[in-house]
């Protein structure tokens, strides 16, 4: 998006630098062409008023030689140029006008005007100062000047010079070779009083029109240039600025793209590393909790080992205790002694089973494996602990479903779920234990219809030491999981207070079991 | 078996107080009742005396392969 900014701000100062160099120039070329017509007019003004003087000159001169005109002619045989045909002078006679004297090619003295030059003669007459005209000469013309009352009143002095009106005059040379010029007898551009152009192409496209005087009357000097006053490369100076402002354009808008792009790459590549190195962190901090938590385990493994070895000897020598007191009790006949002994023995059995559940966390032996027969394990597990009053124990246990497994690990896996869902009902209830195959695995359902668990709890209940219980060290679900896990199986647990709690356990099944003989 | 005579039991613990709580347990239930406190002593008596029952803590320290074995001879003895 810059560079584009950037292109279009540099094209745009470009375009802008280009159009006022250009104005510039044009103003620079039309104060030129200005000066230069102006100077061509002031040197033609000049020129016409050289001829306003010598007619007055040759004027007073016949005026004062009264019919001596070898006077006027020897005066103005100096006045004739090589452009200048002839001078006369004219007076009047009755009505028309006579020539009194002459010079050059001119009519003879005596003969009368014709009257299609009468009205510039009139027009001389009436006028302070020379005027000029084109008088017709057969297929060409005149361009005559006069001045009147110059040798008297009444009297006309003429100078007429031959020429093509309204034809093409060649280029001119010198100092206004350059220019296209036309020449008016008025001062409007109007054809038909054109005097001389240098082109054929009239009117002058973008000239400068320069009125001059020319004795009492004004005429138009029109000027234009073919090809610039300024010169070609003053004139071409726009479009070289263009074209170089094009490029430095394209070429700046380039850089600040490839900027730009390599801006973008170094950001992109900040945010990458910046994303692994934020990934490593977070892999580092998991890594480095699990450590703490491995630790700590281990830690708390170290600690269940401990107490469970230096509690389990205690705890068997009291039960031993307990049996022997109970014996003598017994043959004693005292039923106080014997309900306090009962006691005793409950509370020391609780004892035991904690400081078992702490040597199966610490020992976490590998399975010992070999075909187990599911429905018989079952069966056993609920011997072993039957429900308690209130509590009705439903099975569905698909016959013939063996797995490859630990025995004893099993067991403790089995007894443990039932007796959590026992606990899970303190009010009664029913217990579910299914066993059913799905594909190659065996999957083992104990669902209680107990008070079931929140979701944080259901989180922690596999954590070592984390228990709901009043009584117990949280350790029974912690060892069921490793030793699920141990087998490559899964343990889940889905639950819904206060519907009841449903745990589940899916271990690959074994091959069948051969029987063997007993 | 002799069903007149109580079988003679050796109980080889190296816990005192279990080692004479099982003793006190035993001789309560009429058996003939001694008693070793390691596997060395307990064979020694194995190989003296004849017993019918040992009773062994077989996750004793210090229990070697030796006294499992001077098991497995008295079961032979027994038959």
């Amino acid at each position: 998006l810059i560079s584009v900014v950037t292109l279009i701000i540099l094209g745009a100062a470009v375009v802008a630098s280009s159009v006022i160099t250009q104005r510039a120039i044009r103003d620079q070329e039309r104060v030129l062409l200005q000066e230069r017509t102006g100077e061509a007019a002031s040197v033609l003004g000049s020129a016409f008023a050289g001829i306003q003087q010598s007619l007055s000159l040759l004027g007073t001169i016949a005026g004062a030689g009264q019919g001596r005109s070898s006077l006027f002619a020897s005066a103005a045989r100096s006045a004739l140029t090589s452009s200048t045909e002839g001078l006369v002078v004219t007076a009047q006679r009755g009505t028309g006008m006579v020539v009194t004297a002459t010079a050059g090619d001119a009519p003879a003295v005596g003969q009368v005007i014709p009257a299609d030059q009468e009205p510039l003669a009139h027009r001389a007459l009436s006028t302070t100062g020379m005027v000029s005209g084109v008088l017709p000469n057969g297929s060409r013309s005149w361009l005559a000047f006069a001045l009147g009352n110059a040798a008297g009143p009444g009297t006309v002095v003429w100078a007429r010079v031959p020429f093509s009106a309204g034809s093409t005059a060649q280029a001119l040379t010198g100092p206004w070779g350059n220019l296209n010029l036309a020449l008016y007898l008025s001062s409007r551009p109007d054809p038909a009083t054109l005097l001389v152009a240098t082109t054929k192409n009239l009117p002058l496209a973008g000239g400068i029109q320069y009125p001059f005087a020319v004795g009492a009357e004004t005429w138009l000097l029109v000027a234009s240039s073919p090809s610039p006053l300024v010169g070609r490369l003053a004139q071409d100076t726009p479009w070289i600025i263009l074209i170089i402002g094009v490029a430095v354009a394209a070429l700046v808008t380039t850089v600040v793209e490839a900027q730009s792009r390599r801006r973008d790459y170094a950001a992109a590549l900040v945010e990458e590393r910046t994303a692994s190195l934020r990934q490593a962190v977070t892999e580092l901090e998991q890594t480095q909790a699990q450590l703490v938590r491995q630790e700590k385990m281990a830690a708390m493994g170290q600690l269940a080992s401990t107490v469970g070895h230096e509690l389990r000897n205690p705890l068997a020598v009291i039960m031993n205790v307990l049996y022997l007191l109970e014996t003598i009790a017994g043959a004693e006949g005292s039923e106080a002694m014997l309900r306090h002994l009962a006691t005793a023995k409950r509370e020391t059995s609780a004892a035991t089973l904690i400081v078992a559940d702490l040597l199966d966390y610490s020992a976490g032996r590998t399975p010992m494996r070999a075909p187990v027969q599911l429905a018989d394990l079952v069966a056993e597990a609920l011997s072993v602990v039957p429900p308690p009053a209130g509590i009705e124990v439903v099975r569905h246990v698909d016959p013939d479903i063996a797995i490859d497994a630990d025995r004893d690990q099993m067991r403790q896996v089995l007894l443990n779920l039932i007796t959590n869902g026992y606990d899970a009902m303190p009010g009664g209830g029913i217990l579910d234990v299914s066993v059913r195959s799905s594909g190659d695995s065996a999957r083992i359902t104990v669902s209680d219809t107990g008070t079931g668990m929140d979701e944080e709890t259901q989180a922690s209940i596999f954590t070592p030491f984390f228990t709901t219980k009043s009584r117990g060290v949280g350790l029974g679900l912690a060892v069921t999981k490793r030793v699920i896990e141990a087998h490559g199986g899964t343990i889940s647990v889905q639950s819904t207070p206060p519907v009841g709690t449903s745990f589940t356990v899916t271990v690959r099944v074994g091959a069948p079991i051969v029987s063997v003989p007993r | 078996m002799n069903m007149t005579k109580q079988p003679d039991v050796l109980v080889v613990d190296d816990e005192p107080r279990m080692r004479d709580t099982l003793v006190a347990i035993l001789e309560l239930q009429g058996y003939c009742v001694s008693s070793a406190p390691d596997d060395e002593t307990a064979c020694a008596a194995v190989q003296d005396g004849s017993f019918d029952v040992v009773v062994m803590d077989i996750r004793m320290p210090g229990l070697v392969a030796e006294a499992s074995r001077a098991v497995k001879d008295l079961s032979q003895v027994a038959e």
